[in-house]
């Protein structure tokens, strides 16, 4: 008898403490969408007043800037970047919450593969700059080399990754294991997603440079597909220290 | 037939093409910065977590450079109109200062 009444007490701090969970993540969900509204009225403010200006250059010094890509793709990176920033400060508070948890399944990571997938894609963010280089010059055929060994850099990283989860959940560490675990999938594999998205991005201006299209308005394509792939880059240089190496 | 003129070059010439392109030296110098806060962080001890404070602020501090690196020349943001410019350079040091506040009192705020 007293130990159904002990679980009938432990039944009902668990209760609490879901309450609780449950309520944070609504705050954490609240602040997400905030941020994210605020951020692509913010993003759109400054696309327009942006295109204006390049289109109504009121001095020399104007002249010479240029807004790369399209209007549109600039929303949809800042709004991007903000949702992320927003995931580095929701995990930077649970693991401040609980940092003995946190430190103990980060030290189960395997740092050289976090390394290695960085430099895989920084050295694919250059390959893209380098492509539209290329393109601006009307040099199509090396153009569309590059963004394909850009691709393959993209498979290189999917590649690392699946060994590094693989090895992971093998080894019993899954999504449910702890919150550090749970961070760790949900945001390697929200930005898994931008870098296959971003590989679907990287066929079609391959296909785009083999065709040997680089007129104004191409270039304007070539530029929007390349700064999302450095997005997606950029995105991976922040999450790589916070998750892999920062105790 | 014009098509295969424009966009054919030499090997040779691409390759000193590529090479002395200001962003084959922000991808050189970007790598150089990913090995350096990699040994940064190698050479401490996991057991140690408070002493780890400052290599902690310094990896950010790394790696918030380096976004900026990839923003401004690979993003070719540098030279954007001033308000798309200023977004970016705002977002890159309120991000850097708020990840490095969470991250050193993250439960007060």
């Amino acid at each position: 008898m007293p130990r159904r009444g002990l679980l009938k007490d432990e039944e009902k701090e668990d209760q609490r403490g879901l309450a609780e969970v449950i309520s944070e993540d609504v705050k954490t969900l609240w602040l997400v969408l905030i941020g994210i509204n605020f951020s692509f009225r913010a993003g759109e403010l400054v696309v327009m007043t942006a295109a204006n200006e390049e289109i109504s250059p009121t001095g020399a010094e104007e002249k010479s800037k240029h807004l790369p890509g399209e209007g549109g793709i600039w929303v949809f990176i800042f709004g991007d970047m903000m949702v992320f920033s927003l995931f580095f400060l929701v995990f930077l508070y649970y693991r401040n919450l609980d940092i003995e948890t946190f430190t103990a399944a980060q030290s189960l990571l395997n740092q050289n593969m976090g390394a290695a997938n960085t430099i895989l894609l920084l050295t694919s963010s250059w390959f893209v700059a380098m492509g539209l280089h290329f393109c601006r010059k009307g040099v199509t055929d090396a153009a569309a080399k590059l963004f394909g060994a850009a691709f393959a850099c993209g498979v290189g990283f999917g590649t690392v990754k699946y060994f590094e989860w693989g090895e992971k959940i093998r080894a019993g560490h899954t999504l449910t294991s702890n919150d550090f675990f749970m961070y760790y999938y949900i945001f390697t594999g929200i930005h898994l997603l931008h870098v296959v998205i971003g590989m679907a991005v990287l066929i079609f201006l391959m296909q785009k440079a083999r065709r040997g299209q680089c007129a104004a308005g191409d270039i304007q394509i070539y530029e929007s597909g390349g700064a999302y792939w450095h997005m997606v880059d950029l995105l991976w240089i922040v999450l790589f220290p916070l998750l892999y190496l920062v105790r | 037939m014009d098509r295969s003129l424009s966009s054919s070059l030499p090997g040779a010439l691409i390759m000193t093409s590529v090479l002395t392109e200001k962003i084959t030296l922000v991808w050189l110098f970007l790598a150089v910065l990913t090995g350096l806060s990699w040994l940064l962080a190698d050479g401490h001890e996991p057991t140690n977590p408070a002493g780890f404070t400052y290599v902690a602020v310094g990896l950010f501090a790394l790696a918030f450079f380096k976004v900026r690196l990839v923003i401004m020349y690979f993003m070719e943001v540098l030279d954007a109109p001033w308000i798309l410019r200023g977004l970016f350079e705002v977002w890159t040091v309120g991000v850097f200062v708020a990840v490095v506040s969470f991250y050193l009192y993250g439960t007060q705020i």
